[in-house]
């Protein structure tokens, strides 16, 4: 029941096309005779439903760009044109809108997945780093399109991420004058923001597929973290997994769609219904959802530049993480200690991100402080002693062992 | 891991997320808003009141729109609040707007409104506006639902909420007194509004057969009638919704089904 289903086209224009460019022989290996583990859970359908939020962002966006004006005077008009105007226009943004949210709702726990999972490690490094380039991308794409609309946090969160770049040594000022485009954000930073918003989620698209080729060589992890021994723990992809992924494609439109169209403004703020105003600074000035744990991080440390290194490094250290995890197994299942760890990071995550919606004072400000202190702790301290130090459970013989005796 | 762990995990994160950006959104303080639940903000069956959306338009222009644009309806829409086309002709007819250039001079001269004519401002500018308004600009209303959190109860909280403050109150307003032009209102930030009352009693003569114009009636109108501006796609998009809603669920149903049926052929399981 392994992928010794070679590929034999009986079409003659594919046998033709095939000989010439194996298109087809790739697809139907990624797509149909992709042989993965037989004991695959639920959670390893995120992938493919990342993919899928990436193809809706991509369409609608496209349509969305056919009808917006990418200029200060006329973009926060031009998008109340496409939700007035245009036909199922509303439709179109309030997908696109709350799609980017749940892109990233769907790439965090594809992220926690592997966090889990230990899919980080051998030999899954190179997989890893390249998932992590996506998600950088992603947040690159997303800040630049939360600006589009013109709406009073469009500018203002333009502006203070902006700005953050300002705290670099020597170069600070002028980079941020290039990213401007000027002085401050204004007509020039709205458009090199488009032009680069449209381009990024293509290169996202590249970076992809280099990431499932990446996969495709060792094949995918799985919950037992242990290795395949041959044929007998697999299964292809068709039909198993096409029907499984399918039935969470519907599962996640589902609640995507009830969000879209019941309660399509929940995610975001209403202040960017406001016109943007460089003479009108809001209250609070708040990120999207999606990067408020890195936005906590920032603030609780009082030096701008040093507040500036710890965001970015809370990510860059997850490139780290297949040397800082040394444990060889692989599954958190096995890891008892880790197990608990990894929970608490969960919370770690989740704490930030509450914080990150608050001002940053009084007591938000001493609990932003400890969470980021955990964040380092867990990955730079925690993380290796516990590779060192850790009694893992003994791991099953193989996974058709596993999944016999589960089904027993 | 087991999945209920995962799955509370998620369940946290999720109501977390939701929750904090609507704490960031209120900004920590939450005015209880006296008048909820609107036909609009209904699940099923989401519709605007029609009778208060067109009394609330006879509102905003007889009572708001001195002060206020509404610079992204047009005549022709208010169509989508039960106007027929020819009230719409008239309505639009009896607002001046700026013409075409005429072809042979070129000047610009003023004509009477086309149902394709959006509203016009008052003002030709915001320093105009300011200028006849202590040095407050009136923000344009076509938005106005969407962009407080609260929508229109908090519209409708802000017109009916103008009182004397008492002495505890008024310790809490920035410098401690009411400035000039100030006017105090307990549910806008800060609690000192440059707007003064706009509504009273009997303001407004209603045609033969609606409610009785009191302040509250007015407000709860107008209010309906700038949700609908805001947001004119509501009922096509909550209607839309329903039907799109329980074709998934079904479509879930039956992928679950046949999921679980290749699973025990392929899998044995
Ligand atoms: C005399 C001019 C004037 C009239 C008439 C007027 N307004 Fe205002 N309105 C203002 C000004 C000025 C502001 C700005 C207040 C501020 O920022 O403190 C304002 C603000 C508002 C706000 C925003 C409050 C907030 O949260 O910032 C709303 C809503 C509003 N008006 C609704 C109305 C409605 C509805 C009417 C008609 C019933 C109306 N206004 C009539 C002058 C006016
Ligand atoms: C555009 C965004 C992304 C797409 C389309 C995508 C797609 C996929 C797909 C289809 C798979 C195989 C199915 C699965 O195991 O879930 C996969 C696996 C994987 N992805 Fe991603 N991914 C994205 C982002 C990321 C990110 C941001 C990370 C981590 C930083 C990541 C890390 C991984 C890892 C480690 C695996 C292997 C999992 C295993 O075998 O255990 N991916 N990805």
């Amino acid at each position: 029941m392994h992928s010794t289903r070679p590929f034999e086209p009986k079409n003659g224009f594919v046998k033709w096309f095939d000989r010439q460019l194996p298109l087809f022989s790739v697809l139907h290996g990624a797509l149909v005779s992709y042989p993965t583990p037989k004991n695959l859970n639920y959670w390893w359908s995120f992938g493919s439903l990342a993919a899928l939020m990436l193809g809706v962002q991509i369409i609608t966006g496209i349509i969305l760009a056919m009808h917006y004006t990418p200029h200060t005077a006329m973009a926060f008009a031009s998008v109340e044109h496409i939700m007035r105007d245009v036909n199922y226009g509303w439709l179109l943004r309030y997908v696109h809108a709350n799609g980017a949210s749940f892109f990233f709702i769907v790439v965090y726990i594809h992220i926690f997945r592997g966090l889990y999972y230990g899919s980080y490690k051998a030999p899954r490094e190179l997989l890893w780093m390249l998932g992590l380039v996506i998600y950088l991308l992603m947040m690159a794409t997303a800040f630049m399109g939360y600006v589009l609309p013109w709406g009073q946090m469009s500018f203002w969160g333009a502006t203070v991420i902006t700005n953050l770049f300002s705290a670099i040594p020597f170069i600070g000022t002028d980079l941020v004058t290039l990213l401007w485009g000027g002085f401050s954000v204004d007509n020039p930073t709205l458009n090199r923001f488009f032009s680069l918003h449209f381009l990024l989620p293509f290169v996202i698209a590249g970076v992809a597929i280099l990431h499932i080729w990446a996969l495709h060589i060792p094949g995918s992890n799985n919950p037992l973290g242990i290795d395949v021994k041959g044929p007998q723990d697999q299964i292809d992809f068709h039909p198993y997994h096409t029907a499984k992924d399918a039935f969470m494609v519907s599962l996640l439109l589902l609640v995507f769609f009830a969000m879209v169209f019941f309660a399509p403004n929940t995610l975001g703020h209403p202040d960017n219904y406001i016109q943007a105003d460089p003479l009108v600074t809001p209250a609070h000035i708040v990120p999207e959802w999606y990067y408020l744990p890195f936005y906590a991080i920032l603030r609780s440390i009082p030096d701008k530049l040093l507040g500036v290194v710890a965001m970015f490094a809370a990510i860059l250290i997850l490139f780290a993480l297949p040397w800082l995890d040394r444990c060889k197994v692989r599954s958190g299942t096995f890891r008892p200690i880790f197990k608990q760890f990894y929970w608490l990071l969960v919370i770690d995550v989740i704490v930030l991100g509450v914080v990150g919606a608050k001002p940053a004072e009084g007591v938000w400000l001493i609990v932003g402080r400890i969470a980021t202190a955990y964040y380092f702790f867990h990955f730079l301290i925690l993380l290796p002693i516990l590779s060192k130090v850790e009694k893992t459970r003994p791991l099953p013989e193989s996974i058709s062992q596993a999944v016999l005796a589960k089904h027993a | 891991m087991n999945n209920k762990n995962i799955l509370a995990g998620i369940a946290l994160i999720a109501g977390v997320a939701v929750s904090s950006m609507a704490f960031a959104a209120t900004n920590g303080e939450k005015p209880v808003h006296p008048k909820q639940g609107w036909p609009h903000e209904k699940v099923i069956g989401a519709h605007y009141d029609r009778q208060a959306a067109q009394r609330g338009f006879q509102i905003y222009r007889e009572a708001c729109h001195s002060c206020h644009s509404l610079n992204f309806v047009s005549f022709r829409q208010l169509e989508g609040i039960g106007f027929s086309e020819p009230e719409i002709k008239a309505i639009a007819a009896s607002f001046t707007v700026m013409g075409e250039p005429d072809m042979e001079t070129g000047d610009v001269k003023e004509r009477p409104g086309q149902p394709f004519d959006y509203i016009p401002s008052t003002f030709a500018n915001p320093e105009a506006a300011a200028a006849s308004n202590n040095g407050a600009i009136p923000p344009d209303l076509s938005l106005m639902v969407k962009a407080r959190p609260g929508g229109a109860s908090y519209l409708y909280s802000i017109l009916t909420g103008y009182r004397e403050p008492t002495a505890e109150e008024l310790k809490h307003v920035p410098g401690g007194k009411i400035p000039d032009g100030g006017h105090f209102n307990p549910y806008k930030a800060g609690h000192v509004i440059a707007m003064p009352p706009p509504l009273m009693d009997g303001l407004i003569t209603y045609t033969e057969g609606q409610p009785p114009a009191t302040v509250e009636q007015m407000a709860y109108d107008v209010s309906t009638f700038l949700a609908w501006a805001a947001e004119p796609k509501l009922e096509q998009r909550k209607s839309m919704g329903f039907v799109v809603v329980v074709f998934l669920l079904i479509l879930t149903g039956l992928l679950f089904w046949s999921y679980k049926r290749i699973s025990k052929q392929v899998l044995g399981h």
